[in-house]
C-alpha cells in the first residue's frame, strides 16, 4: 500500500514491505533494506545499508518528531494529492498554529494584494504577529472579526492564490 | 542571612533564583498560578502557594495574592526575578512598606529608570553619550514626523515604559510612521498600562552592548564588563556572550565607568545592566538601564566565576558583597543560547506541547538553566522561553565548538522548539567571524532557514523503525486483512502506546 508522507515538507512516497526480519522500505521508488535493532521508549536505532542510525522518535496526534544530533525532522501524513495542492498554494500559513486573538483585520475582502503584504494581526503569547500573504492574489475574505479567539489549525484568512 | 525568601515569579528563572536561595542556605516559597501547579519552579521549593488562575493579573501580577503567600508563609524577603513585578514600583514600594525586604533595586530607581525619556536625561546629566532623538511622548502624530524628519530616516519608535523589545518599530519613510506610532502605542498600553512613545535615531548595523552593575547599599559598585546581545529577533535577544569580540579592555573600563557614573545618580542598590548601542565605528550611546537580574547574566557568572543570586542576597540582607573590581578579572569565553518554543518555520509562533523526551547537555563547561522535565505541558499563558544553555570555553572560538556540541546533544522533543535554529544560527560563519550586529538575523535569514530533506529515505527508515511491532513479532499478522499494512498504522498502533 502507497502512502504519501510530508517529510520536512516535502512531499514523498513511501512503500513497506516485509521479507524475513528486514523491512523493505520503498521510498520514491527506491528499495532500501532496514533491520531494525532497538526501540526503547522513544530511543530507536536500525541499520540502513552499512551504518546504524540512531533517533529519538515522538509521535503527536498528526505528525510525528525525530530526533539526531540536535535537529528535528518533522513528517505528516497527506491525506490527498488535493490537499497537497492546496497546501503548496501556501494555505497552511493562514493557519493559526496556537491559540490566540484576533487583534486587527487589516485590508477590505477582495483586495488584491503582493505576496507578504500583512493581511491580519493576530496577538499570541502577549505578542504581535503579523499573518502576510503567502503569493500575490486576492484576499477573500476573514472568518474570524476582531476580538475573536482562535484555536490552532483554524483558518485565519481565505486568500486565492493568483494564476 | 535570610531564613525564607519568596521568589515572586515563574519559569526558568524562578527555578535559577531557588537554586541560588538553597546554596545560601535559605528556604525558598515558590508561588504559582493553577495551569502551573506541577511546574519545576513549584517542585523544587521548599514551600509554594497557590495565587489564582493563569490570568497575570489574578496571580503573579497580583500585588495582595504575592504578599499574602509571603506574610502566610512566613518569609523575610521577596526576589522578583524578572519580567512580571521585577521592575513594578508600586510593588517594590509596597513590598518595602509591609515589612519585606526587597532583593532588587530601590523602587525610586526603578521608576526613573522605567521612564525611557527621564533615564536618558539622567543619563545626559551623568556625563554618558545619548543617542539623539525625540523626547515628547505626547506630541501629535505631525510633530513626531517632523522630529523624525530632523532626526534623519530611520528612527525608531520605543514605549516611553518599554522593555523586553514590546512598543518597538524601526521607521524609513513618514507614511510609515502612523501605523507604527498606532502598534507601538497599542502593545505598549497592553504590556505596561502606559501607551507613551518617543522617537531615537536609529542607528545602522549596531552592536547591543550592555554592562553588569552591582551596588552594595553603602553605594559602592563595581562593573562586571560587557555582555554583547546583538544578535536579535525583534528586539528580542536570542544569543548572549561575553567577551564581546568588539570590546578591548580599554573600551571595557570607559564603559564600565559610564555605567557606573550612570547608576550612582540614581542611589543605585543591587544588580542593573546599563545597554549601550555601539556604533560600526565603535562609538557608544546609553540606550536604556534594566532595574533586574537579567536573562543572560549567567554568561557573567561564567567568566567572573561569580554568583550573582548570591551577591543579591548578600547585598540586600546587609552582609555586604564579596566583589571587589580590584579582583575582578574575565577569564575565557562564555555564550548563551534562549531556548524557546516557537517554530522557526512557522514565523517564529509561539508553541505548545508536552515534553515527551528531554536530554540535557553533558560535559564540562556546559549549564542548562530551565524549566522543563518530561511531561511538563508548556502552555499558552505566558512567555515562550523555556530556558537557557550556556557554555563557557577558554577561547570565543573553543565556546562556540562547545556549544555546537551541546546543542547537537539537547533534545526537547514532544514540542517544537528552536533548538536546531540555533544550532544553524551559532555554526554560521559571520557568527564565528564575530561580524555582529542587531540586524545579523534578518541579514543571513535564508542561510539560517532549516534545509530542505537532506536524508528522505533515512528518515522514512526511520518511522519504520518506530513502528511498535517491528522487533521480535510478525509485524504483518497484526495488519488486518489488507495484507501489507501502512505505515501510519504502524504509527497509529505506536502512538497509541504512549
Amino acid at each position: 500500500m502507497k502512502e504519501h508522507l510530508r517529510i520536512d515538507g516535502e512531499v514523498r512516497e513511501l512503500e513497506v514491505s516485509e521479507r524475513g526480519d528486514s523491512v523493505l522500505v520503498r521510498v520514491d521508488g527506491e528499495i532500501h533494506d532496514v533491520k531494525c535493532l532497538k526501540r526503547e521508549g522513544a530511543e530507536i536505532s536500525f541499520r540502513f545499508g552499512d551504518k546504524i542510525y540512531r533517533f529519538l522518535a515522538v509521535a503527536n496526534r498528526r505528525s510525528v518528531t525525530l530526533w539526531r544530533d540536535g535537529n528535528e525532522h518533522r513528517c505528516e501524513r497527506v491525506e490527498s494529492a488535493t490537499a497537497r495542492r492546496d497546501e503548496a498554494h501556501g494555505e497552511a500559513s493562514l493557519t493559526s498554529q496556537m491559540p490566540g486573538m484576533v487583534l486587527k483585520l487589516l485590508l477590505e475582502p477582495g483586495t488584491e494584494v503582493k505576496a507578504g503584504t500583512p493581511l491580519l494581526i493576530l496577538e499570541a503569547m502577549k505578542m504581535e504577529h503579523e499573518v502576510c500573504a503567502p503569493a500575490d492574489g486576492k484576499l477573500l475574505a476573514y472568518p474570524f472579526k476582531s476580538g475573536d479567539r482562535v484555536m490552532p489549525g483554524d483558518l485565519l484568512v481565505e486568500f486565492e492564490a493568483a494564476g | 542571612m535570610f531564613k525564607r525568601i519568596l521568589v515572586a515569579n515563574r519559569g526558568e528563572i524562578a527555578v535559577r533564583i531557588i537554586r541560588g536561595c538553597h546554596e545560601m542556605g535559605c528556604e525558598a516559597v515558590a508561588v504559582y498560578s493553577e495551569p502551573d501547579a506541577e511546574a519545576l519552579h513549584v517542585r523544587c521549593a521548599d514551600t509554594a502557594v497557590l495565587l489564582g488562575p493563569a490570568e497575570p493579573a489574578e496571580s503573579y501580577l497580583n500585588f495582595g495574592r504575592v504578599l499574602n503567600a509571603a506574610r502566610e508563609t512566613g518569609c523575610e524577603a521577596v526576589h522578583p526575578g524578572y519580567g512580571f513585578l521585577a521592575e513594578n514600583t508600586d510593588f517594590a514600594k509596597t513590598v518595602e512598606d509591609s515589612g519585606f525586604v526587597w532583593i532588587a533595586p530601590p523602587p525610586e530607581a526603578i521608576r526613573r529608570m522605567g521612564l525611557k525619556v527621564e533615564a536618558r536625561e539622567l543619563a545626559r546629566t551623568s556625563g554618558a553619550p545619548v543617542i539623539p532623538g525625540f523626547d515628547s511622548t505626547d506630541a501629535n502624530d505631525k510633530e513626531y514626523v517632523r522630529a523624525a524628519e530632523e532626526i534623519g530616516w530611520p528612527v525608531m519608535v520605543k514605549a516611553s515604559a518599554g522593555g523586553g523589545g514590546k512598543g518597538m518599530r524601526i521607521v524609513r519613510d513618514a507614511e510609515k510612521l502612523k501605523p507604527a506610532l498606532e502598534a507601538a502605542r497599542r502593545e505598549a498600553e497592553k504590556a505596561f498600562g502606559n501607551s507613551a512613545v518617543y522617537l531615537e535615531k536609529f542607528i545602522e548595523r549596531p552592536r547591543h552592548i550592555e554592562i553588569q552593575v552591582l551596588f552594595d547599599q553603602d553605594g559602592r559598585g563595581v562593573h562586571l564588563g560587557e555582555r554583547e546581545c546583538s544578535i536579535q529577533r525583534r528586539f528580542q535577544k536570542v544569543v548572549e556572550e561575553t567577551p564581546s569580540p568588539a570590546v578591548d579592555a580599554k573600551t571595557r573600563a570607559q564603559m564600565g565607568e559610564t555605567a557606573l557614573a550612570i547608576a550612582s545618580k540614581v542611589g543605585y542598590v543591587n544588580t542593573g545592566t546599563v545597554e549601550f548601542i555601539m556604533a560600526p565605528d565603535r562609538t557608544f550611546y546609553f540606550l536604556e538601564m534594566n532595574t533586574r537580574l537579567q536573562v543572560e547574566h549567567p554568561v557573567t557568572e561564567m567568566v567572573y566565576g561569580v554568583d550573582l543570586v548570591h551577591e543579591q542576597l548578600r547585598i540586600a540582607s546587609g552582609e555586604g558583597m564579596s566583589l571587589v573590581q580590584g579582583e575582578l578579572t574575565p577569564r575565557g569565553h562564555s555564550i548563551e543560547v534562549r531556548v524557546c518554543a516557537e517554530d522557526p518555520e512557522a514565523g517564529f509562533l509561539p508553541q505548545v506541547g508536552t515534553v515527551e523526551v528531554l536530554r540535557t547537555p553533558p560535559g564540562p563547561g556546559v549549564r542548562f538553566d530551565s524549566c522543563l522535565y518530561e511531561g511538563w505541558e508548556v502552555g499558552p499563558d505566558y512567555d515562550p522561553l523555556l530556558g537557557k544553555l550556556v557554555v563557557h570555553g577558554p577561547s570565543r572560538g573553543a565556546a562556540i565548538a562547545r556549544l555546537r556540541e551541546a546543542l547537537r546533544a539537547t533534545a526537547v522533543v514532544g514540542l517544537t522548539t528552536n533548538l536546531p535554529y540555533l544550532l544553524r544560527l551559532i555554526s554560521h560563519p559571520a557568527f564565528a567571524e564575530g561580524k555582529l550586529h542587531t540586524g545579523f538575523i534578518e541579514k543571513h535569514e535564508t542561510d539560517l532557514a532549516a534545509p530542505k530533506a537532506e536524508l528522505p529515505d533515512i528518515l522514512a527508515a526511520a518511522l519504520v523503525a518506530a513502528r511498535p511491532r517491528t522487533i521480535g513479532a510478525n509485524a504483518s499478522a497484526n495488519a488486518g486483512t489488507s495484507g501489507t499494512p501502512s505505515p501510519w498504522e504502524y504509527l497509529g498502533d505506536w502512538s497509541n502506546t504512549q
